[in-house]
């Protein structure tokens, strides 16, 4: 959970007190396509340069915004698409600062495909945390993640998948749900637990930075998105915990043990990506954002751009001062003051996501969201019935109504 | 565009019940419901329920502590207790009798798969 610090000139912006993610571009290429990816400039061959590493992490680390420890994302692009001879070089980077804290918790999310014994090896000596993106079976899979010659990747995602297995590596999957998927919940749950792949987050497709139509945009899909959920949640607890989806975990957590009553104030410690410098990105120019990390690389009219200096230029403290920052802060903490007036869910999710609301609803001070609906409510009401039916003998669940 | 509309749609009815309210002291509300069914001819619905989701919330957790105590003997014996308090405590943890579901684990363990984006 995150801490706030009170700004005395901007009393209104809450900081974090610790950067709970540092989101870092290695790469915008990614060596596929997928048809609903956010991600602009995937084309682009460009790295990031160890001399721009070293000043990231003089900057973090200087900013008295980091705490024991430091989860560190390589994302926003193919992060296994940079050789692995440049990686050396970045990681040899962290040990010019190994005499000091934090100690880095590296994560990757990938598509899987670049993986070989050769990555195995380093993903193991560095103890980094792997995420691979598949969408369950091929039919469904294939139909969006393709190659640049419009070729699905499928079986070289699997090949990818054997590799780690083979060096013992464990991993989480992350699916897309798209209107494709709707209809094969069971050939979908089914897939992972055939693969005995435990750990599934399934992203809903979203209306998001370069993705902008959604096979999922229609309202009227909404039934059957809640159908999907469903299925899976009673997959899910047939199969005796084989898989564990993260969007049921997550409810199930936030409804047992989220607290008694939040306000605005507490949900912005909640959420990485309410708070400014929660999640702090930076991409391989050098450029830093906050807040929600798709965000980066987006033009706006209405706040113009996302990117609040570089690396090179300024302190990272120092970025809360600038207008366009403080605009940002203060939309997003109204947001959040607005779905704690309007949403039930409020407690339970705590203002939602920022990028989100930009996107779909075109400001942060805005409420609910596709996303909304579609990954937090829907599961938390799955999750609610089926505690209820579960906990229907007791007096006090039983005379509710 | 289909948000706006619906955003549209939302606050007029919302404005609509308000003026409702407002107008109409609420022990007449059911009485009036039950009235426009029999002049519309049709069956009286039943009363929608009311709770809301934190009452829901609340109600599930002063429930556990119950089940709670239950299922510290689920961790050791499975079997033996009913299905439905095992799998409260499989998902809930409390007893991590299988070491399958264990939430604290996961989100530790990749707490940035929370920013679902990756």
């Amino acid at each position: 959970m995150l801490g706030l610090k009170s700004l005395r000139r901007q009393p209104d912006i809450p900081v974090a007190d610790e950067i709970q993610l540092l989101i870092v571009q290695p790469t915008p290429f990614c060596n596929i396509d997928c048809d609903y990816c956010y991600l602009p400039n995937r084309t682009s061959t460009a790295r990031l340069e160890p001399a721009t590493w070293r000043e990231v992490l003089r900057k973090v680390f200087a900013s008295g915004l980091v705490g024991d420890e430091l989860s560190v994302v390589w994302h926003a692009g193919e992060p296994l698409a940079v050789p692995l001879s440049h990686y050396a070089s970045l990681f040899g980077v962290i040990d010019e600062f190994a005499t000091r804290p934090p100690r880095l918790r590296h994560s990757i999310q990938t598509n899987g495909m670049p993986i070989t014994d050769e990555w195995c090896n380093f993903i193991a000596a560095h103890d980094i945390h792997i995420g691979v993106s598949i969408d369950g079976p091929a039919f469904l899979h294939d139909r969006h993640r393709k190659d640049r010659q419009g070729r699905g990747t499928h079986d070289r995602v699997m090949k990818g998948i054997e590799c780690l297995r083979k060096h013992h590596i464990d991993f989480h999957v992350i699916a897309v749900v798209t209107s494709d998927s709707l209809d094969h919940a069971d050939e979908v749950f089914g897939f992972f637990r055939d693969q005995r792949i435990r750990r599934v987050g399934f992203n809903v497709e979203e209306l998001e930075g370069d993705h902008k139509s959604c096979s999922l945009l229609d309202g009227s899909l909404e039934d059957r998105i809640r159908n999907f959920w469903r299925r899976l949640h009673v997959l899910q607890m047939e199969s005796d915990g084989a898989v564990c989806i993260r969007e049921f975990e997550r409810a199930y957590e936030v409804i047992v043990h989220g607290p008694p009553k939040i306000d605005t104030d507490l949900s912005m410690q909640w959420s990485s990506q309410l708070a400014a410098f929660g999640i702090v990105t930076v991409d391989y120019k050098g450029n830093v954002s906050s807040f929600s990390p798709e965000l980066i690389g987006t033009k706006s009219v209405r706040y113009g751009d996302f990117v609040f200096g570089n690396i090179f230029e300024n302190e990272l403290k120092d970025l809360r001062n600038k207008p366009q920052f403080v605009r940002i802060a203060r939309d997003i903490r109204e947001g959040v003051r607005l779905c704690e007036r309007q949403c039930q869910y409020f407690s339970l999710c705590g203002g939602g996501a920022p990028s989100n609301k930009y996107f779909e609803n075109g400001s942060f001070a805005t409420t609910e969201t596709m996303y909304c609906r579609t990954t937090i409510q829907m599961p938390i009401d799955i999750v609610l019935e089926d505690l209820e039916q579960h906990l229907s003998h007791s007096p006090d669940l039983a005379h509710q109504d | 565009m289909g948000i706006i509309v619906r955003s549209t749609v939302k606050s007029a009815i919302g404005r609509c019940a308000a003026l409702a309210r407002k107008f109409f002291p609420a022990k007449l509300f059911p009485a009036l419901l039950f009235g426009a069914d029999l002049l519309l001819g049709h069956p009286t619905a039943p009363a929608p329920k009311t709770t809301t989701i934190p009452d829901r919330v609340a109600a599930i957790r002063r429930t556990l502590p119950a089940a709670k105590s239950d299922s510290a003997s689920v961790s050791e014996t499975p079997r033996q207790k009913p299905d439905a308090l095992v799998k409260i405590a499989q998902w809930i943890n409390w007893g991590n009798w299988n070491n399958w579901n264990n939430w604290a684990n996961w989100s530790n363990w990749a707490n940035w798969v929370n920013w679902r984006n990756i």
